[in-house]
């Protein structure tokens, strides 16, 4: 039966009954599946709505109609309902193939899928393929038998690949009441995910979850309460096929300890499945794993569980960097991802758990050099004599191994990136890891949850936006990319980033902080340009002068307007020391009076100014300057200091035509 | 031993300064710890010997440590005949010691 028959074949039964049917009672009429039921509901209510009519489902009751059904008649949906069904883009298509059949324990027709797809059987074929491909990652394998297709695989494997698909897909909004109507195809594609796995709306779900949270006098992150209705969702789908986790005793033990147990019980309660320690246990992981999205991830130095982490990540990094024979200490970026990984690393160790690592096995052999590395720092912690499971140190590794691209980027042509991976913690990291040791033009600089893109974006001045899920808007380019991405699709991502990376970008040149990772150090010729040099600048007096070399550091964006005027405080409260030498001055001021990056200009009077009551050393040469910190820009004092102390060079600079001749000095200084 | 480079706000032109004395250092083959400091927290600093812009004089005129002034900063003679015999100095008396 075609999906419009279908529709008209359950609207008819609906108008004529007038009361609750049961899904099971609609699918035996329609002899279709009870999930394709729900679907062919879930287009009818749709269908309904904007004409005065309500379907209503009640768990446990049915289904049955309200409002007025005269005027529908028999003007049946037949067209209309066929064509509102969305025709679903490939990868829709496949989360929703993979959505049913991680959720059943059966073998599934392949006359299931293309009622469920609306294809053909050959791309249900073709499709399967790249499931497969997909699965194999969480190591679980596509099996083709005579009655159909199936997924086995460990259980807890399946529902983590269960929880991945879930949160690449269900936007914010799907989980929102009055989003249930209309809505983008990918909300269409969130909703109908949830709907493969429980029979509650998202809006029943979260109002579950919150209720368990109350008994339990549990206080949930926002985060926390997202994560906990899709793992309750997941637990629902696996515990009604009667399939249970299976974890070792000392974990339920372990897990028994944790503030997160009783929500886990009370939330098993709630679903129905009451009584299970080994589901209680696994829940009460997964819940706490759930804590920190990515709001939480950029506010590292809060919490005082992160301490023992932030002492182990400290050790292993000095560990690692003698053994790789590099300095590591002042990579921040690898501090803090190694933090993030070793908090919820350090408990599962207490608890004898461990999470599956899909990549293991490829980081082994591809980076075997520095899984060794990673595998002696850890042993050098104090830890249990258990020590790190190599799922651990595998995520170790790769934090190690985009540390060490950072330290061969170069310097200038790197774009900023922020992650929008709301799949959790571990992740979202491994995600940030596998771009930064993969793509080394590609620097992450922040996390942000999908409703917070751009501000995070502006706040950490970013040039892209890689995202997990598709986003309504962007501010910036956004590249979409799976979690777990391969790598034909990071060669199609790299290519992508350098097309833009061709294109001149003269509103931020110069990217500075890799120099304090370590990396090609800023030069004095990358601050002194064609657009930070004048030569014959009028100006009456000493803050004129300032204001004008200002200006130029203003224009290339290296400062923020109040900076200007913080140089000249700076001259008024500190003293006329700003002339370093016979006509030179070099004012400056702090790098939070607006300094955005190190920057530099030089500006030559066309006659020369008092500076600060200098009456004795009239100054015609201003270099003024911005710091953000005391060490990127020791490299661009060093040359400034080796210029302004070689009597000829400044000579030249003095008698320079053009600004050519300037750059040609500081080109000079920059060779050496 | 160690060298104390002073200025305004601990980066700029004593950063300058520190660098002309690391050179200076390495010239006369002396191993000394250098740093910057800010007017405001060199009081509470340790060193052996500081080296400031002479502007700063009326600043630095109580202190217990040795100051050096230089009046053109970017000068390398001028911090060179100021700055070496007392290097050599302390690095003789650190020897004997």
């Amino acid at each position: 039966m075609s999906a419009g028959r279908r529709r008209e074949a359950l609207l008819h039964a609906l108008t004529a009954t007038q009361g609750p049917m049961t899904v099971s009672q609609l699918a035996l009429l329609t002899r279709a599946s009870p999930r394709t039921v729900r679907y062919d509901l879930d287009d009818l209510a749709r269908w309904l709505a904007p004409r005065g009519v309500t379907l209503v489902r009640r768990p446990r009751r049915g289904v049955w109609l309200e409002g007025e059904l005269r005027p529908l008649g028999k003007a049946v949906p037949r067209h209309e309902a066929a064509t509102a069904d969305p025709f679903l883009p490939s990868p829709q298509r496949q989360a929703l193939t993979a959505a049913r059949l991680l959720a059943t324990e059966a073998a599934l027709a392949v006359r299931e899928l293309t009622e469920l797809l609306g294809v053909t059987r050959a791309t249900v074929y073709r499709e399967l393929d790249r499931v497969g491909a997909r699965l194999k990652k969480r190591s679980l394998a596509l099996e083709r038998t005579r009655s159909g297709i199936r997924i086995s695989g460990g259980e807890t494997s399946r529902r983590w690949a269960l929880y991945e698909l879930l949160r690449e897909w269900v936007l914010d909004a799907d989980l929102r009441e009055e989003s249930s109507g209309r809505g983008s195809l990918d909300a269409a594609v969130g909703v109908r995910l949830l709907r493969e796995l429980t029979a509650r709306s998202a809006g029943e779900l979260r109002a579950l979850v919150a209720d368990a949270a109350e008994a339990a006098a549990y206080p949930l992150t926002p985060a926390q309460a997202v994560g906990l209705l899709f793992w309750s969702a997941i637990s629902e789908a696996r515990l009604r096929v009667g399939c249970s986790v299976q974890l070792p005793e000392r974990a339920v033990d372990g897990a028994g300890e944790l503030a997160e147990h009783r929500l886990a019980v009370e939330v098993l309660r709630r679903l129905g499945f009451p009584g299970d320690h080994q589901e209680a246990a696994f829940l009460a992981m997964t819940a706490r794993d759930a804590r920190y999205g990515p709001s939480e991830l950029r506010n590292l130095q809060a919490g005082r569980g992160r301490e023992r982490a932030r002492q182990a990540a400290l050790e292993f990094t000095r560990q690692a960097g003698c053994l790789l024979g590099v300095r590591l200490e002042g990579d921040e970026d690898l501090i803090r991802g190694l933090v993030l990984h070793l908090e919820p690393a350090l408990d599962r160790l207490e608890l004898g758990v461990v999470t599956p690592n899909p990549l293991l096995d490829e980081i082994k052999a591809k980076y075997s050099g520095l899984f060794a590395v990673a595998r002696q720092a850890a042993e050098s912690l104090a830890l249990p004599p258990s020590g790190l499971a190599e799922e651990e140190i595998g995520y170790l590794a790769m934090h190690l191994g985009a540390a060490l691209e950072r330290l061969a980027a170069p310097g200038g042509n790197v774009l900023r990136a922020v992650l929008v991976c709301e799949h959790g913690v571990g992740t979202a990291q491994l995600l940030a890891s596998m771009l930064a040791s993969r793509l080394p033009e590609l620097l992450v600089c922040g996390f942000a949850s999908s409703h917070e893109v751009e501000r995070v974006a502006a706040e950490c001045q970013a040039d892209v936006v890689i995202t997990t899920r598709p986003l309504a808007a962007a501010p910036l380019p956004a590249f979409l990319v799976h979690p777990l991405p391969d790598v034909i699709e990071l060669v199609a991502l790299r290519t992508r980033l350098q097309s833009l990376l061709r294109r001149p970008r003269t509103d931020r040149p110069l990217r500075t902080d890799a120099i304090n990772g370590g990396a090609a150090p800023l030069m004095l010729e990358h601050v002194l340009t064609h657009d930070t040099v004048a030569l014959d600048v009028e100006a009456r007096d000493w803050q004129e002068a300032i204001r004008k070399a200002g200006e130029l550091m203003v224009a290339t964006g290296a400062v923020r307007p109040e900076y200007v005027e913080g140089m000249i405080r700076s001259v008024l409260t500190i003293g006329p020391y700003v002339v370093v030498g016979p006509g030179i001055a070099m004012p400056h001021a702090r790098p939070e009076d607006g300094a955005v990056r190190v920057g530099m200009s030089c500006v030559r009077l066309a006659r020369p100014v008092v500076f600060a009551n200098k009456v004795e050393n009239p100054v015609d040469l201003v270099f003024a300057f911005a710091a953000i910190d005391n060490q990127s820009h020791l490299t661009v004092m060093g040359q400034l200091a080796e210029l302004l102390s070689t009597p000829p060079l400044v000579e030249r600079i003095r008698r320079a035509k053009t600004v050519e001749d300037v750059l040609e000095v500081v080109h000079a200084v920059s060779a050496t | 031993m160690k060298i104390l480079t002073v200025c305004g706000m601990g980066f700029g032109t004593s950063l300058m300064l520190k660098m002309f004395i690391q050179d200076l250092l390495k010239e006369l083959n002396i191993k000394a710890d250098t740093d910057v400091s800010d007017l405001g927290s060199v009081r509470g600093s340790q060193a052996d010997l500081i080296v400031a812009p002479s502007d700063m004089k009326t600043h630095l005129v109580d202190l217990s440590i040795p100051v050096i002034f230089i009046e053109n900063l970017i000068d390398k003679r001028e911090i060179r005949s100021k700055v070496a015999p007392v290097l050599k100095q302390l690095h003789e008396t650190a020897g004997g010691a």
